[in-house]
């Protein structure tokens, strides 16, 4: 098994990801958006934008 | 806002603004002039950007389905592939998945000519909860080298090949088998293929091809076979559906160094919970209702009716009592001739006729009734050579209840009910079936007589249409097929299992009077049974209670492989189901 290829093994695993339906990927989209709001936030407290 | 005092960098964001967002409409200035002018700025900026936001929701999407497309090597280790789609899927997942209970993180891939996501929708929608096991799907043509090495045939535990849905595709299915065998990159180690062959002629080509790595279901000569046996033995197929589904009880095989040395007469008393019908030699061929005394050897594994793979175990400290004063030892009386009726006709129906020569007594005789004249030369082929029975023809309708009414069917011993299969469209020939069914079961029912039934559904949906509890009345199709394939896609060896049970030469399964085996009304264990039927040179796997033989909850009244000290009443037409020659 550890001779498959990084990018192989992360190919299949974002496949068996796309499988699990419509209600996981919005559920999955929900947390990234989250992540990235986070994370600007962060940003514009350091950078003292505002 | 200063209208006034525009520079060119002010003008030119107030104008993005406006394009880009015509929310931004409400704080315009407030002389009119401007107002219709950012109104105008706006409109063309609604058309621009939902144009924009089409392009790219488009592409979003786009992008999306080609992922769900799913393309990617599958990286598992001992999965279970599954090369076709039809509709024994919904019978063999969720088989495999009770089967999988016990093993750590299984996996089922399902390679088929189907689109991914229909595929996975399909599966969540009907099959549901897979407990432990995961499901791929991958969409690709099972024939086609390529697609084939995405599924990982390397890497497998089983392979299956199912047949599409009622089309022949024998030619496919042996496609299939060469692509995996004869791949250059394949393993070393022999695949273990389970595959279902409609036509007999076509089974030759498939071994040759497939060699031992493939065990083969021949699906036309099984339902013939089945239909036979059934139609003939009350309760048979409960005690098929026992044995085939991984619910309840299955056959297994284990090598016991505790029995090494022991006669198979012996070893039939040494297990509490599990039912033993026979060997597996150290050659892994595989005889059922062996000899009493032979002996078993090392290297040679018992074939046992049991829970579950951790149960067929030698059971220590129990006392066999054996009470030798109620066990019958009469011979039993030589069989009658019977009368059967086939309503409808295909051509499984000459395997049919031949098998049942096998079974009946000699004077016996089959009366078939059929919308269409039997083609003269299958006549003369193939229904003519009777051992047993004597074959008449009727051109009859028998969707019509006159007619069936006229034809006095509950005076027949059983009655077996064929598909129009090569005269019809396949709903309807299942349709007409299912009309000539209720038409039964109502004559039934009016004049208060018993007609033992066996049909034959092509579509399982159909077969659930149709259902009703009773083991006198049932419906072959496509479901113990499933259940067979999955069986064998566990274990291998079980195929010779399967094929000496079915085979008219060998052991067979019979459901015989308990009368013949040991007195009723009093109290026994199921080891004196035992004993009984070993006198016989047969093996006794279980009982038939007839007071429960309507009771859909207690298996129709059928126990297979009781827990034998436990003490038990008989009662005189109950019946004793044994492994015999005959």
């Amino acid at each position: 098994m550890s001779a498959v290829p990084f990018r192989q093994k992360f190919k299949y695993a974002f496949d068996n990801f796309f499988s699990k339906g419509t209600a996981a990927l919005i559920y999955w989209l929900g947390i990234f958006t989250l992540i990235v709001i986070l994370f600007f936030t962060g940003v514009l407290l350091l950078t003292g934008l505002n | 806002m200063d209208v006034e005092n525009f520079g060119f960098l002010e003008a030119f964001w107030i104008n993005l603004t406006h394009t880009l967002d015509p929310g931004a409409m409400g704080n315009a200035g407030y002389s009119w002039s401007m107002r219709i002018y950012q109104m105008i700025i706006t409109i063309v900026g609604i058309v621009v950007l939902s144009t924009l936001i089409g392009l790219i929701s488009n592409g979003i999407l786009d992008k999306i389905q080609d992922l769900r497309k799913g393309r990617s090597f599958v990286i598992e280790k001992n999965h279970t592939l599954i090369l076709g789609w039809s509709s024994k899927i919904f019978t063999i997942v969720p088989e495999l998945v009770i089967a999988n209970e016990n093993v750590k993180n299984p996996v089922i891939v399902i390679l088929a000519d189907k689109d991914k996501v229909d595929m996975e929708d399909e599966i969540r929608d009907k099959i549901g909860n897979t407990e432990n096991t995961r499901i791929i799907c991958r969409t690709g043509n099972p024939i086609d080298i390529s697609d084939l090495y995405i599924a990982n045939p390397f890497n497998t535990r089983a392979i299956i090949i199912l047949d599409k849905d009622n089309e022949n595709s024998d030619s496919q299915i042996i496609k299939t088998i060469l692509a995996i065998v004869t791949n250059p990159g394949r393993r070393k180690e022999p695949y273990h293929i389970t595959a279902e062959i409609e036509n007999s002629r076509n089974y030759e080509v498939a071994k040759m091809v497939g060699g031992d790595e493939v065990e083969l279901i021949l699906s036309d000569e099984f339902i013939s076979r089945i239909m036979v046996q059934t139609s003939r033995q009350s309760g048979l197929s409960v005690v098929y559906i026992e044995l085939m589904d991984f619910g309840g009880d299955e056959i297994y095989f284990y090598e016991e160094p505790k029995i090494v040395g022991k006669t198979f007469r012996e070893v039939l008393f040494m297990y509490e919970e599990s039912a033993i019908i026979g060997i597996q030699f150290d050659d892994k061929s595989v005889i059922l209702n062996p000899p009493m005394d032979t002996v078993m050897r090392r290297g040679d594994s018992v074939i046992g009716v049991t829970e579950d793979d951790d149960t067929l175990i030698v059971s220590e400290g129990i006392k066999i009592e054996i009470n030798e004063s109620v066990i019958n030892t009469s011979a039993p009386p030589s069989p009658d001739t019977e009368r059967i009726l086939i309503l409808g006709w295909n051509q499984r129906a000459k395997n049919i006729v031949k098998e049942l020569d096998n079974y009946v007594a000699h004077g016996s005789m089959v009366h078939i009734v059929t919308k269409f004249d039997v083609p003269e030369d299958v006549k003369e082929r193939h229904l003519s050579d009777f051992q047993n029975i004597t074959i008449s023809y009727e051109r009859n309708d028998t969707t019509d209840k006159l007619i069936l009414e006229g034809m006095d069917v509950p005076s027949y011993d059983y009655v077996m009910l064929l598909c129009y299969q090569e005269h019809y469209p396949l709903q309807e020939a299942d349709a007409q079936t299912l009309i000539t069914l209720l038409h039964l079961r109502n004559i039934s029912e009016t004049t208060g007589k018993h007609v033992n039934l066996v049909s034959e559904m092509l579509d399982m949906k159909n077969r659930q249409l149709a259902d009703i509890t009773s083991a006198d009345d049932f419906i072959v199709s496509d479901k113990l097929l499933s259940l067979l394939i999955s069986q064998v896609a566990e274990n291998k060896f079980l195929m010779r299992v399967f094929e000496d049970l079915f085979d008219a030469d060998g052991s067979e399964i019979y459901i015989k009077p308990a009368i013949d085996y040991v007195q009723i009304g009093v109290q026994i264990n199921f080891y004196t049974v035992l004993e009984s039927a070993a006198l016989k040179h047969e093996v006794a796997m279980g009982y038939r209670v007839m007071a429960k033989a309507k009771n859909a909850d207690e298996g129709y009244g059928v126990i297979v492989n009781p827990k034998k000290s436990e003490m038990f009443e008989l009662c005189e037409e109950d019946m004793i189901i044994v492994l015999s020659e005959d």
